[in-house]
Formats: structure tokens, C-alpha cells, sequence
């Protein structure tokens, strides 16, 4: 403790230096990481949020919902192989008119409302107690100005529906789901036959021949685009990783290069390695720290500050978990500096002859 | 009690391995009492700063024995030396060695938090030996900012903070002018007598030599006494 604060006090613009540029990348990383959540969860918390235990659709379909196709016909057939608990599904993405404003963009789940489990509403009606025309929708609605009990009217079909419930956490590529029933007949817009992309049912794993099928959570992942976007933001976080750790570990590195000398004096009057050791890792650690506080800090103010609709999404066990990767590998990269200290020779460093 | 302190039976300390090896030290014995104040003289290269940091724990010795306080440290492996060096020497190095970044006060408060001792009382010891010393107006100044012998007198006043049972002193007064030259031995020489303690000086300043109790003058590798 001594040694390690002295140091930083004496030496304030070097360990300011420091600090400043572990605050900024640790920024980028919540930010990234933010982001990288948001994104996910825009596109896919109404598939991860699906109220059921598995999703039956066509193997074409490689796991997305979106891109599985399935005639009455073949609803018929699983809804027999399966018994009660089981809904079909079918999204389509439309669009709601507005007066004067742009129109809002939104993808219907219509549903069998008799069968679908209850859905959590936050606010109005549950999917079984809907009636005709009635539709639930996800909180993210309100951004466009529309809440509960408002008229809505669909482009394409003109037909005019009442917000009776609102819901959360549901959301499809960043656009607001309604969850209606099959009367409406959102799902037949684009055909004139009925269409359906999967059955959801609740219960234990079966296997029915000629589908798939596999949980809400599997088939978020499999959201065309999901993976791409998620991957080059991983692949962005984790380079931010190594790069902050390792501009950390050089950093100390070089400054225990320095100080060498100060070591083997140190040692020479008795100091051992794990003495000096724990003075550098104090140091690490709290430099670490401070860019933690402050970039977490930061990124908080900037949650203030961004426009609601920009998808952005941090929790602390998010940022908890990336403090403490980040504290483990900025401790690994000192053990470096420690490994050099213990190698220092108290005699050749203080240098015995002038 | 034991008196002898320190005792060197056979030394010998050779650099270097194989036929480019050359033998600094060849045969060194001698015995140190507690109270005693003892000056090295010889030649430069001769291998005197060799030998004190052999009695210092910092360097072990080809072959022979080095018993501190009763103990040979002649075998003893890094760590177990550093600590001898914690409890039983308090070093005077020919350059003063100071760490830059703590101020006149911490360069010895730093001994206390080295060998987790009393706060309290080391800081009564620091003012003390400070004082002593006549740094007191330069409690808070940093290294860089005081002169060559301020610098040595703050060394020397490290030397003694950890009550060591030997003080080695390697030209301590090769920076100060002759008045304070003299001031210095003269401290070494009241804190052995008062405590106790054994020191052992190299030098190369005949004016001192008389206020040591025994004077040893090291060439080709022996050590002889000098009357
Ligand atoms: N690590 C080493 N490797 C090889 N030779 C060494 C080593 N350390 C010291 N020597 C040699 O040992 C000899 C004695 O060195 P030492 O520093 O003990 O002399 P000294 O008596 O203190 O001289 P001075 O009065 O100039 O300080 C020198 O010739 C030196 O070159
Ligand atoms: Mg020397």
C-alpha cells in the first residue's frame, strides 16, 4: 500500500495517462457490449419470449421462424400429433396508418387466442380475453405516440383494431409485434390462402417426422442476421479486450523495466519479491478500477442521454461480468512485470561499482 | 549472549566458472564482537564492496563459512537471505540509493512498512535519527532535490531504522565534505557503542580511521590487520 500510493501521488501524469486510456476503451467496451445486447434483443426478444416451450416448423426453415412455411394442411397434421397445448403461428409484417405521420412499421404474431398461453400483459386484456378486433401490443408503440385503447388502422388490410393490451420484451428486428388473433386474418395478407409459419406448443420435447423442432431461444439465434450481427460485435468486444488488456499489461511492463534499480534497492534492504509484487498489482488493480468507475459512469450518463429508439441495452450483470473479465486479465498481464521483479538480483541492479 | 556477532571462517568468493574464473577473495577469516567498529582499507579491486556484500547477505561466497548472529547464511537461498537482510543489516551503499518518489520521512517509514513494524514507534525513530542527522528542515523533500550528502545522511539514517545487528557501510563518507565526513563515522561509531551493535566501513579516508576500533586492510585476496 505505501509504496503503491506514494508512487501513483508522486508520478500523477504518467498513472493519469493511464487511467484516461483504460476509461475510454472500458467505454467502448460497455458500449459495444450495450449495443451488441440491444440489437439482440430488438431483433429477437419476441421469438425468445415466445410463450412456449418448443416451435414446430418446416426443416427448410434451418430453425427461423420467419423463413418456415406451413399449409393448414400441415398444421392439421401436427396439431393431431400433438393434442391440446398447441397454437399455430404466423408473422407478417405490416404497416399501421397514420394521419400525417410517418407510417409505423410493425409485425403481427397472429395466434390462436383460445390456445396460446397468457402472454404477461403490463397493462389491459390477456390474449384469451380479447375480443373482436381487439389486438395486444408491445410497449415499444408508445414511441409512435399510441397507447392503450387507441384506435390503430392497418394499411394493408384497412381494418381497424384496438390496442387492448400492452406487453413487453417483445419486439422483432427492432419493430413493435401485435399479437392478434387468426379472425383478424393477418395472415392470410399476402395470399389469398391461409399461411402459417409454425405451431408452438407447451410440454416435453417430441419429434414429429418431416419438421423441426426446437426452443424459442434456439430460434432467436437463428433469426437471419442474428448470428452475422452478433458476431462481429462479439469480435469487436473481444479485440477491445486484448487490446486494452494488453495496452495495460505493456504499460506496466515498461514502467517495471524502469524501475528496476528501485526494485533492487528495495530488495537489498530486504524487501522480497512478493512485497514489491503486491504493490504493482495494487497499482493494476486500482487503475483498473478507476477506469471501470468512470467508464461505467460514463456510459450511464450516455443511457440518459440517447434517443429512446436507439437500441441500447445494458443491465449490471452485464457490466459486472465485463468489470470483472476485464480486472482478471489486466491482473494475468501484470503477473508479467511480478515474473521480472522476482528475476531481479538485488546486487547487479543497485550496481556495485559507480 | 554471544559476542561474536560475525563470524568469516575460510571465504573464498571467485567470478566467473571454469579457466576464465578469477579468485577475488582467497582465504578470508575473521571475527566481529558486538560494539565493535571496524574499517576495510585496500586497493582499489581488491574486492572489498565483494566482501561486504557477502557479509550482507546480498552475495553468497564460493566456499567457506559466513555465521550472522550465530547462523551460517553461507548456504541460505534467495528468499531466506532477503529476510536476513530485513532483520539483521542495515546497508550504506557507495551511492546513496535513495527511491525517488518518497520524500525524506518515507524513504525510512518504508523500512517500517517492509518489516510490518510499529508505526508509531518508527516514526518516533525516523523524526529522532532525522534530527540526528540535522535533516529536520528536510523532512518532506524528495531525493531530487537534495544534495549528494543529504542524500548519503538519509541512507545512513535508513541504515539504522531496522535496529540491525550489523551496519555495513560502503565509502559512506566519499560525498560529504571532511566536517560532515567526520560528523557521519562519528554517529556510526556512538550507535554501535550505545546499542551495541557491530559496523563494518570501507574507506578510503585516512582521517577517519581513527575512530574505528580495529582497522583490516584486504589484498591479494587475504585479510590482514593492521596495528
Ligand atoms: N559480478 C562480478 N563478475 C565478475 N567480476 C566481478 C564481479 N563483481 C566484482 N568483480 C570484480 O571483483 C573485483 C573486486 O571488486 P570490488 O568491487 O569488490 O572492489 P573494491 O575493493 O570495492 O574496489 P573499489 O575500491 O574501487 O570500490 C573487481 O576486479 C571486479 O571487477
Ligand atoms: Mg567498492
Amino acid at each position: 500500500m505505501f509504496l503503491a500510493f506514494k508512487e501513483l501521488r508522486q508520478s500523477k501524469i504518467r498513472y493519469a495517462l493511464i487511467s484516461v486510456i483504460t476509461i475510454a476503451v472500458l467505454f467502448l467496451v460497455f458500449f459495444v457490449t450495450g449495443l451488441a445486447n440491444g440489437l439482440a434483443f430488438g431483433d429477437s426478444s419476441s421469438i425468445k419470449n415466445i410463450q412456449a416451450d418448443y416451435i414446430v416448423m418446416n426443416k427448410e426453415a434451418d430453425g427461423a421462424i420467419i423463413k418456415s412455411d406451413l399449409t393448414a394442411k400441415d398444421v392439421e397434421i401436427i396439431g393431431e400429433q400433438l393434442g391440446g397445448n398447441a397454437s399455430p403461428l404466423a408473422i407478417t409484417m405490416s404497416a399501421l396508418e397514420r394521419n400525417q405521420v410517418k407510417d409505423v412499421d410493425v409485425v403481427y404474431f397472429s395466434v390462436d387466442s383460445d390456445k396460446y398461453e397468457k402472454i404477461n400483459v403490463i397493462e389491459g386484456k390477456d390474449i384469451s380475453e380479447l375480443s373482436v378486433n381487439e389486438v395486444i401490443a408491445d410497449k415499444s408503440i408508445e414511441m409512435f405516440g399510441l397507447k392503450l385503447n387507441d384506435q390503430i388502422i392497418d394499411k394493408n388490410t384497412g381494418k381497424k383494431l384496438i390496442i387492448a393490451g400492452i406487453t413487453k420484451d417483445q419486439t422483432y428486428s427492432m419493430m413493435p409485434v401485435i399479437y392478434a388473433d387468426f379472425e383478424l386474418g393477418m395472415n392470410s395478407l399476402y395470399q389469398n390462402k391461409l399461411s402459417y409459419n409454425a405451431v408452438v406448443y407447451t410440454g416435453g420435447k417430441t419429434s414429429i417426422i418431416g419438421y423441426d423442432i426446437i426452443t424459442p431461444d434456439d430460434s432467436a439465434k437463428s433469426i437471419p442476421g442474428y448470428k452475422e450481427t452478433q458476431g462481429s460485435l462479439m469480435m469487436i468486444v473481444v479485440f477491445l479486450f486484448i487490446i486494452s488488456a494488453f495496452v495495460s499489461t505493456v504499460f506496466f511492463y515498461v514502467i517495471t523495466l524502469q524501475k528496476i534499480n528501485q526494485f533492487g534497492i528495495l530488495k537489498a534492504i530486504g524487501a522480497n519479491t512478493s512485497y514489491i509484487a503486491k504493490s504493482i498489482i495494487i497499482q493494476v488493480t486500482l487503475i483498473t478500477m478507476i477506469g471501470l468507475v468512470f467508464s461505467s459512469l460514463f456510459v450511464y450518463g450516455m443511457t440518459q442521454v440517447i434517443p429512446e429508439g436507439m437500441p441500447f441495452r445494458t443491465s449490471p450483470t452485464l457490466v459486472l461480468g465485463t468489470a470483472v473479465l476485464f480486472l482478471v486479465l489486466n491482473l494475468l498481464g501484470s503477473l508479467l512485470s511480478v515474473s521480472k521483479v522476482a528475476k531481479i538480483d538485488a546486487l547487479e541492479a543497485i550496481g556495485r561499482i559507480e | 549472549m554471544n559476542e561474536d556477532i560475525l563470524i568469516l571462517e575460510h571465504v573464498q568468493k571467485s567470478f566467473g566458472d571454469g579457466d576464465s574464473s578469477i579468485t577475488i577473495l582467497k582465504d578470508i577469516s575473521l571475527t566481529i564482537k558486538r560494539g565493535e567498529f571496524i574499517a576495510i582499507v585496500g586497493p582499489s579491486g581488491s574486492g572489498k564492496s565483494t566482501l561486504l556484500s557477502i557479509i550482507g547477505a546480498l552475495l553468497s561466497p564460493s566456499s567457506g563459512k559466513v555465521i550472522v548472529d550465530q547462523k551460517d547464511i553461507a548456504e541460505y537461498k534467495p528468499s531466506k537471505l532477503s529476510s536476513v537482510r530485513k532483520d539483521k543489516i542495515g546497508f550504506i551503499f557507495q551511492s546513496s540509493h535513495l527511491i525517488p518518489y518518497l520524500n525524506v520521512k518515507d524513504q525510512l517509514m518504508l523500512i517500517c512498512d517492509i518489516s510490518r513494524a510499529n508505526k508509531k514507534e518508527y516514526e518516533k525513530k525516523a523524526t529522532d535519527l532525522i534530527s540526528h542527522l540535522g535533516l529536520s528542515h528536510r523532512l518532506k523533500t524528495y531525493p531530487n532535490k537534495l544534495s549528494g550528502g543529504e542524500k548519503q545522511r538519509v541512507a545512513i539514517a535508513r541504515a539504522f531504522m531496522n535496529d540491525p545487528d550489523i551496519v555495513l557501510a560502503d565509502e559512506p563518507t566519499a560525498s560529504l565534505d571532511s566536517e560532515r565526513g567526520k560528523q557521519v563515522v562519528e554517529m556510526i561509531s556512538n550507535e554501535v557503542k550505545s546499542r551495541n551493535k557491530a559496523a563494518i566501513m570501507v574507506t578510503h579516508d585516512e582521517r577517519i580511521l581513527h575512530l574505528c576500533d580495529r582497522v583490516l586492510r584486504i589484498e591479494d585476496g587475504q585479510i590482514f590487520e593492521v596495528v
